[in-house]
């Protein structure tokens, strides 16, 4: 149905507004990544890198969420497992750093965080209508937040967790597959 | 409203919500007419109704990523446009007030009413003027013009009974103060 001038206008008004709202609550979601950047500081990485790598989530955030769909219904969950992880590296950084223990260990907490954030991000994606996506956008929220706390690792540990992400996530996909959805 | 209709409109509504882009013209088309009925017959008045529901659809657009599903959708839209109505009526109400308080532009020395009143006024003074002696006439005037003679004791009481022939002149023509 094609709709009169007026209409049309206001449609088009109405259009925008959408948008607009869509944004603008995307970016009040993604306004949660600073204070996990402002915790990141007290691990034993760089600041400058933390925001670098919050600003990065904090984008990935705002045009997944804009965007909409089942990779935006993951915005959430991802970054409830990627508060887990960061807390978990940052403690551990501490612990490790107290007993001077070398830094292999904190390359295999950042990997044992990153399988342990897979298998969360695997747990909510069974819940989702496209659980691939959701894994994927979850599952990619959840390594940014925890490798705000894996920076103190360097590079590695930040490998080290995507790693565990990424061999944890598809696993748990196959082995719930065919399981109980929620949607 | 058929319970079709409103289960298509929550159907769409949350489709909004989900971010498909694809139900915004659906949407726009069901809620419409609906909305715009709805607040025109609040307000009685097809133009505030109008304004009221363009409002509310803007509003109801840019909302609709917050819509919760489980909530019915015709009666959230309905919410967000019972209060543009009443936002509307508070505005119509206000302006009403504030017409009522502005000055009255017929006292106004510019307007052709003001001219006409003026006018008025000096033909029924000329008139009653005109029933005066010419000596008051012309203490009248003197005061008028602010040309008080010097030295001359007895202005102020033969201007004082001047004055008082007016007002009862004016009484007796005009019947009125």
């Amino acid at each position: 149905m094609t709709a009169p001038d007026p209409q049309r206008a206001l449609l088009v008004r109405v259009h925008a507004a959408y948008e607009r709202g869509r944004l603008f609550r995307a970016l009040a979601i993604a306004a949660t990544v600073g204070p996990m950047v402002l915790a990141s500081f007290a691990g034993c990485g760089q600041p400058s890198r933390s925001i670098v790598l919050g600003g990065l989530l904090a984008t990935v955030v705002t045009i997944v969420h804009w965007r909409g769909g089942a990779a935006a219904r993951a915005v959430a969950p991802g970054l409830v497992a990627g508060v887990g992880s960061l807390a978990f590296t940052l403690v551990v950084c501490r612990v490790l750093e107290h007993v001077a223990v070398r830094a292999e260990l904190a390359l295999l907490a950042c990997m044992l965080a990153g399988l342990a954030t897979g298998a969360a991000v695997t747990v909510a994606a069974r819940r989702s209508n496209e659980p691939g996506l959701f894994a994927i956008a979850a599952g990619a929220i959840a390594a940014l937040g925890g490798a705000l706390g894996c920076l103190s690792a360097g590079f590695g540990g930040v490998v080290a967790l995507a790693v565990g992400v990424i061999a944890s996530t598809p696993i748990g996909l196959l082995a719930f597959r065919g399981g109980p959805r929620a949607r | 409203m058929t319970p079709d209709a409103r289960a298509a409109v929550q159907q769409l509504v949350v489709r909004l919500a989900d971010g498909d882009r694809t139900a915004i013209t659906p949407a726009f088309n069901a809620l419409w007419p609906l909305l715009r009925g709805f607040a025109t017959a609040a307000l009685r008045d097809p133009g505030h109704g109008e304004d009221a529901a363009q409002q509310a659809m803007i509003k109801l657009f840019a909302q609709a990523g917050d819509f919760d599903a489980s909530c019915d959708a015709v009666a959230w839209a309905i919410t967000i446009t019972a209060f543009e109505v009443r936002t509307i009526r508070t505005r119509v109400r206000r302006r009403r007030e504030a017409a009522l308080d502005a000055p009255d532009d017929a006292s106004s020395p510019d307007t052709p009413e003001s001219h006409l009143i003026n006018g008025e006024l000096q033909r029924a003074a000329r008139e009653v003027l005109a029933g005066l002696g010419d000596g008051e006439i012309a203490t009248i005037s003197a005061a008028l013009d602010d040309a008080r003679p010097a030295g001359d004791a007895t202005f102020r009481k033969r201007l004082q009974r001047a004055l008082d022939r007016l007002r009862t002149a004016w009484r007796t023509k005009h019947d009125s103060p």
